[in-house]
């Protein structure tokens, strides 16, 4: 209860900044360039300067400097103590991390990529979502899963798969999936200071990508709010929801779009749970029809749960069935041609939302 | 309150559970229990005398040649105190029973599991505890939460799904949680308990040696099955204790 309270606070507040972050980004020229990775890394050197409580463990965290760097110079700055290194014990770990967070520890556990949370999910459904509400709120279990999530590049069929519908769809846990380093700084931030277990959903791929950050983000200070999707790209034909690596896509289908003559409004979902249904459903209610994009595997999905909520809530405002694009329906191919055509590109989306307003063919006259 | 048991002998070397009047210089107070974590209060009788007990094929006395081994004699006082917690666990989980006959009649529904004649393992250890040392286990978790201190009616009352339970309702008999007693659970999976167990000791370590808090000494108990000695989770725990050198004491159980 406390949670969703300061939640909102939290949301207030951050109402009045986010516009003001917008607009300084549209200077971008002007704006610093951070890497997600940098965001993340930096985000979590704050947080464990900020509190003696908050302290990391996973496998590589430490001497190796983490698996994929996230965690680079933070065994140097605040020793073996705060900066754990396990062995190869996914279930024994992150259960140690749930029972630390049990009396107020802050963990920030790490997987070295979510596939292997799977050795670890009793604990974190049964444990880390379950305990607050069996204990009847006596226990809160403020840690954080976090690790990358989804396709790779090359990686096969046991490395690849993306877990945000399988968390998302437990009662006792919230899980974000950042996409920019705003999204990843921001996030991570909020992930560590709630009080209820957060599943972190990152994407390898993106870790060096670089993207332009006000100096607003960069303040030790900046959080952002769970449960709040953010409209990365306004318009009014048709509206594309996305979150990680996916909103990239989306804003390149949307330019694409836009040269045929419709305006997309492509919406960075953040949050899958709690999911952002209030702007989702405003904004197909503007446009009138949905794509929803996702990495993950179709039946089940993300997607679904979004067009469930659009059913509900905004029936009489569509004008197209919702149209749903996700990854394909088998194991992750190995060979790169074979990947390619399993997860969602570009083109996918533009045919998709082309569909959604009933054009196969580019008009002879657009207007 | 003036204890047998101060922490403080704990410490410095093994001390002697047996306090005759004889040579135990301290005097008990008549209400004051002789353990730590009690928060039951005895009426003392008056003979001091030994008691020896025996269980089964084990034997509490010990035959000690040196002078620095431990005694392992106990009191009538802590005896007492002993039976009448083994008592209490067996009395609720009698009356538990008898819902579970309500569970074969189709009154109740749900888990129901016995700790039948297994109540003196979780009696003898729990007994040694402070209120801020921490138990974890599997189920059946009703007998040890009570060895704890959680009040009878309110896990009788969890058990039998009442909003007055001490998780209103909310946990059940196989998820039995108290935050003021430090009993954590309950827990639906034998082997659950045992990681948990350990990141609540590695927290008193982090408190002590990070947190820079210097009194902190609390211990954590992890109870579990002998069957649990199969599960990867007990092997990972046990290295990852003795590798971060944690306050944790693992209990298996001869549950056959």
């Amino acid at each position: 209860m406390l949670a969703i309270a300061r939640q909102r606070m939290l949301g207030q507040s951050f109402k009045k900044i986010l516009p003001a972050v917008s607009v300084l980004r549209s200077y971008s020229s002007a704006a610093k360039q951070i890497t997600v990775r940098e965001a993340l890394n930096s985000a979590l050197d704050e947080e464990m300067l900020a509190d003696p409580k908050v302290f990391l463990m996973g496998e590589e965290v430490g001497e190796y400097q983490g698996a994929y760097k996230i965690t680079k110079g933070l065994l140097e700055k605040y020793g073996p103590e705060r900066v754990l290194d396990t062995p190869i014990t996914e279930a024994g770990f992150t259960g140690i991390g749930v029972g630390a967070a049990y009396y107020g520890l802050k963990p920030v556990v790490e997987f070295m990529t979510f596939n292997f949370s799977m050795q670890a999910i009793d604990h974190i459904i049964n444990s880390a979502a379950k305990s607050n509400y069996m204990s009847a709120g006596q226990i809160s279990v403020p840690i954080v899963f976090r690790g990358p999530n989804g396709a790779a590049a090359g990686v096969g069929a046991q490395h690849s798969q993306c877990y945000a519908a399988w968390y998302a769809s437990c009662p006792g846990l919230k899980v974000l999936s950042p996409y920019n380093s705003e999204d990843a700084r921001g996030l991570l931030k909020a992930a560590i200071r709630d009080p209820d277990p957060v599943v972190f959903l990152e994407n390898e791929l993106l870790y060096g990508e670089s993207f332009p950050v006000s100096d607003e983000v960069l303040d030790s200070s900046f959080c952002l709010p769970i449960g709040k999707a953010k409209i990365e790209r306004e318009g009014k034909d048709a509206t594309i929801t996305a979150f990680s690596k996916m909103v990239g896509y989306a804003l390149k289908a949307a330019e694409m779009l836009e040269k045929d003559g419709i305006c997309a409004e492509v919406i960075n979902l953040r949050s899958i749970r709690p999911l952002d249904r209030a702007t989702i459903n405003a904004s197909v209610r503007k446009t009138n029809r949905l794509i929803t994009v996702e990495e993950g595997f179709p039946q089940h999905g993300v997607g679904a749960e979004i067009c469930a909520s659009v059913v509900e809530e905004s029936f009489s405002y569509l004008d197209a069935p919702v149209e749903r694009i996700a990854g394909a329906d088998v194991p992750m191919p190995y060979a790169a041609n074979l990947e390619r055509m399993a997860v969602p590109q570009v083109e996918d989306i533009v045919r998709a939302a082309k569909r959604a307003c009933y054009r196969s063919v580019p008009l002879a006259a657009t207007a | 309150m003036a204890t047998a048991f101060s922490p403080s002998k704990f410490a410095a070397q093994p001390s002697p559970l047996n306090t005759t009047s004889q040579n135990n210089p301290l005097t008990i107070p008549t209400t004051a229990s002789p353990f730590l974590g009690s928060t039951r209060k005895l009426i003392r009788l008056s003979s001091s005398s030994n008691l020896n007990l025996r269980r089964g094929s084990e034997t509490v006395v010990k035959e000690n040649k040196s002078k620095s081994t431990p005694n392992l004699l106990i009191t009538k006082e802590e005896g007492l105190e002993l039976y009448e917690d083994m008592v209490l666990g067996r009395a609720v989980g009698t009356a538990f029973d008898k819902c579970a006959q309500m569970y074969y009649d189709r009154k109740m529904f749900g888990l129901v599991d016995l700790y039948n004649g297994q109540e003196a393992v979780s009696t003898g250890f729990i007994k040694l505890l402070k209120q801020q040392d921490s138990i974890v286990y599997a189920y059946p978790d009703h007998v040890q939460a009570l060895s704890k201190g959680v009040p009878a009616r309110a896990i009788l009352s969890e058990l039998l799904r009442k909003a007055t339970g001490c998780c209103r309702g909310q946990g059940g008999s196989l998820n039995i949680f108290s935050r003021e007693h430090n009993v954590l659970g309950g827990l639906d999976f034998i082997w659950e308990g045992i990681p948990i167990a350990t990141g609540v000791a590695f927290r008193s370590k982090y408190k002590r040696e990070v947190l820079k808090e210097a009194d902190c000494d609390q211990v954590t108990l992890a109870f579990f099955w002998h069957g649990t000695c199969d599960n990867v989770q007990f092997y990972e725990c046990l290295n990852v204790a003795a590798l971060w050198k944690l306050p944790i004491v693992f209990v298996v159980e001869n549950s056959v």
